[in-house]
């Protein structure tokens, strides 16, 4: 056995040789794939109640056969044996409660959608994002996905999902005329549709009504102006029982800025999204007003923890900050952790009146399944006003679909004022993404927003030095 | 699989042997019996780094989308990093953290495990208290030491304030984020090198200090001529594995400023992290994770070197 002697003590120096460059080595691979899963910041973040029975059964009930008969070879096998169709769909969740609806959703889905099996599988915001680029490199993309209209441009430009429109076009009864003009257009990159969406919403004014009332400040009508805001603002900073109170959540924020940019009339980027408009005189305008408001007016806090996405949050939350801006998705949350009243208004009109910008969240098909047709059918009855319905019903966000609205609002709990959100959304405007926006979020942060509202810098100064990496950005968006 | 393959047919062999002909050694027999004692280990180092590290290697040299498929762009990837601004403001970041930490961790747990040894009561529970941190998940002691460090109710400032000091906004202040995860970072960190040293401390014999104490030494000259010099293979080891440590510094910066405020905490792991799963440029990731481990591998190479002119072995 002398071959075999001889050929382990090779393997045993080898071995050895190994272990002690890998020693030195272990940080590269480390590097490589760093493994903390952090806490995630979740703009659509909602803790939901479980979905109420439904009883009522609706048009969208009978949808779901007419199509399959006709569809091309590919899918024959499965629909020839009756065996059922498994699909998967990946979505986002943050508590046990999100998990549950979404996967009552998909048991009904299944009743309705005949032979299929829709298997629910989530993860949290943050890791979902890191997790669909792993999914995809190694083939293992499920069949339903959800997308936010903030990552539009990042993802729908990268292939992952499947143009909807062919889709649409060949379907009679999907009306996607039902759903928000600034969703649909959100959840659109170049022209193309890639989700149908589940919620969506306009920034708005949240605000603490209990501190209004007892500074004696009115509550703001439906059209006040900036000036109003900064009067009302600054009646607010004051004591109430006891603890200082500033009129104001002003958090470092880029997309807290933008509806006050909107309403100016200034913009981040121009209408083919090629150029940036940083340095518009009404954008830069509005940004130094709304940093004015933490360090001229002094009616908003100063940002003390500015790596903390919920800062802004914390800050209306805790009653410190009588009034905040965000979207419809926080009313679940507000609506737990406020212990005041609170209610919400139209945001104050600017020069270009009251001007939002609206995100939200739908459901996409992989451009990988085999199964399209199936896919397109649950997906249809997921976004359907009868899915959307329980959406609204259980709290899970504002519905995508006009005609489920109605479901939505509640009178037993605040904000009283919640017709103002279709009102607020009729003169929204999409918050438009690229496919490089994930790192111009971060060079913005970092170049733009910090410098102007955590170090005070004057906004047109800030605007000089960091727009040319941000064109940058932009080109490199545009040719991909 | 190449090699557990293998594993399993020695072991097949061994058994047989065992069984019947004695036609191995017993050196053989105990060697192949120590592989298969670390043969789980061997694989999970395959399997999770060797594979990994090579295929970053392989990865550096592409641009990868992760999404998309991979493009070949042979050195792209590292002249790029020659021109860009933010790679620059990371590693002077990622060298400043470095150069504070070090210092300041040594100091620390040098100061410490000399007061331990000087055979208290209750070593056992100080000990076990110092160390803790270094046990503790850095994620959950960021989270904890971010409302230390919040400047009006955080308990830093509180106190700070109580002895008439201004604080400052610590994690909000570009010029004192870096300074505060620093901080932070030694106090999570320094019971590792403590225990190194206390284990070294309690190997250096009684007799030396006694025959010091006779020639009339101080404890100062006892210190600095019988003490130090005696440590100074772990004070080595210690210096050595932080440097190493703190070039990858990521947790932190991660959760604590998410690298800011404006990049003042951006650190190198930390953009390595956000190229490669937030920008979709894994072979840009890549190319940083190699260039970081040349330089950790020159700044070990060089410590090394100069070992031989403080570092004393007995």
């Amino acid at each position: 056995m002398d071959f075999q002697a001889s050929s382990q003590r090779i393997t045993r120096r080898a071995a050895l040789r190994f272990v002690a460059a890998g020693a030195g080595l272990t940080l590269v691979a480390a590097c490589a794939a760093p493994q903390t899963s952090p806490p995630a910041a979740q703009p659509t973040a909602a803790a939901v109640k479980p979905a109420a029975p439904q009883a009522a059964p609706t048009p969208a009930a009978q949808q779901a056969a007419p199509t399959a008969a006709a569809q091309p070879a590919q899918q024959a096998p499965a629909a020839a044996t009756g065996q059922k169709v498994s699909l998967r769909w990946f979505f986002w969740t943050g508590t046990e409660e999100e998990r549950q609806f979404w996967e009552s959703l998909a048991a009904d889905a299944m009743q309705k959608v005949p032979n299929v099996d829709v298997k629910f599988e989530t993860d949290t915001f943050a890791n979902y994002w890191l997790r669909l680029p792993t999914m995809v490199a190694s083939n293992n993309l499920p069949d339903l996905l959800g997308l936010q209209s903030l990552r539009t441009g990042t993802f729908a430009s990268r292939n992952i999902y499947m143009p909807l429109d062919e889709l649409i076009a060949a379907d009679k009864d999907v009306k996607v005329d039902d759903f928000s003009s600034g969703i649909r257009e959100g959840l659109s990159y170049r022209g193309k549709m890639y989700a149908l969406s589940y919620d969506f919403g306009p920034y708005v004014v949240y605000y603490n009504k209990s501190h209004f009332d007892k500074a004696g400040v009115p509550i703001p009508k439906d059209d006040w102006n900036w000036d109003d805001f900064i009067q009302t603002a600054r009646a607010l900073t004051r004591d109430i029982d006891g603890k200082p109170v500033t009129g104001f959540s002003a958090p470092n924020d880029f997309n807290a800025m933008v509806p006050f940019v909107f309403s100016n009339g200034g913009d981040y980027v121009d209408a083919a999204f090629k150029k940036s408009q940083l340095s518009k005189p009404e954008t830069i305008d509005a940004i130094q007003w709304y940093a004015d408001l933490i360090h001229k007016q002094k009616v908003a806090a100063i940002v003390d923890d500015p790596g903390n996405t919920n800062w802004g949050s914390e800050q209306f939350y805790s009653g410190r900050a009588a009034m905040w801006t965000t979207g419809p998705w926080n009313f679940v949350n507000a609506r737990s952790k406020v212990k005041d009243t609170w209610d919400v208004a139209l945001l104050p009109k600017g020069k270009a009146g009251s001007v939002s910008w609206v995100a939200g969240s739908g459901f996409g098909i992989a451009n990988t399944t085999k199964f399209k047709n199936e896919a397109w059918q649950v997906l249809k009855y997921i976004t359907s006003t009868e899915g959307l319905n329980k959406v609204a019903k259980a709290g899970r966000g504002y519905p995508g679909r006009i005609s489920s609205v109605p479901a939505f609002y509640r009178t037993d709990v605040p904000p009283e004022h919640q017709q103002l959100i279709a009102k607020q959304a009729e003169t929204a405007k999409a918050f438009r993404t690229n496919s490089t926006w994930q790192e111009i979020s971060v060079q913005l942060q970092r170049d733009f927003v910090d410098p102007i509202i955590v170090s005070n810098k004057p906004v047109a100064e800030v605007t000089k030095a960091a727009e040319a990496a941000y064109q940058d950005l932009l080109d490199k968006g545009s040719q991909a | 699989m190449a090699l557990l393959r293998k594993e399993v047919a020695a072991t097949a062999q061994l058994k047989a042997k065992v069984a019947g002909r004695p036609r191995w050694t017993l050196a053989r027999q105990e060697e192949l019996i120590g592989y298969l004692f670390i043969l789980p280990s061997l694989l999970g180092f395959v399997v999770f780094l060797v594979v990994p590290m090579v295929a970053s290697l392989g990865i550096s040299f592409y641009d990868w989308e992760l999404l998309t498929p991979p493009q070949f762009v042979g050195l792209k990837n590292f002249s790029t990093l020659l021109t860009d601004r933010v790679f620059r403001d990371v590693v002077v970041n990622t060298v400043y953290y470095t150069f504070g930490l070090v210092p300041l961790n040594l100091v620390v747990s040098l100061g410490l495990a000399l007061w331990l040894n000087t055979r208290l009561r209750g070593l056992v529970l100080y000990r076990s208290a110092f160390f803790l941190p270094v046990v503790t998940v850095t994620v959950a002691v960021a989270l904890i030491w971010r409302w230390m460090y919040e400047p009006r109710a955080g308990i830093i400032d509180t106190v700070l304030r109580m002895v008439g000091l201004p604080g400052p906004t610590w994690l909000g202040d570009p010029q004192w984020a870096m300074p505060a995860i620093i901080i932070m970072s030694v106090w999570k960190g320094f019971g590792y090198n403590m225990v190194l040293f206390l284990a070294g401390l309690q190997g250096i014999p009684v007799s030396l200090y006694e025959a010091a104490m006779i020639d009339g030494a101080n404890a100062w000259q006892r210190f600095w001529k019988i003490t130090l010099p005696l440590l100074s293979p772990m004070v080595f080891l210690a210096v050595v594995l932080t440097v190493i440590s703190s070039f990858q510094v990521f947790d932190q910066a991660y959760v604590m400023t998410n690298g800011g405020p404006a990049g003042a905490t951006n650190t190198i792991v930390l953009y390595i992290y956000q190229n490669g799963f937030q920008f979709f440029r894994m072979g840009y990731a890549s190319a940083i994770a190699w260039v970081l481990f040349g330089v950790i591998f020159i700044f070990t190479l060089f410590q090394m070197r100069l070992q031989g002119r403080w570092v004393q072995y007995e």
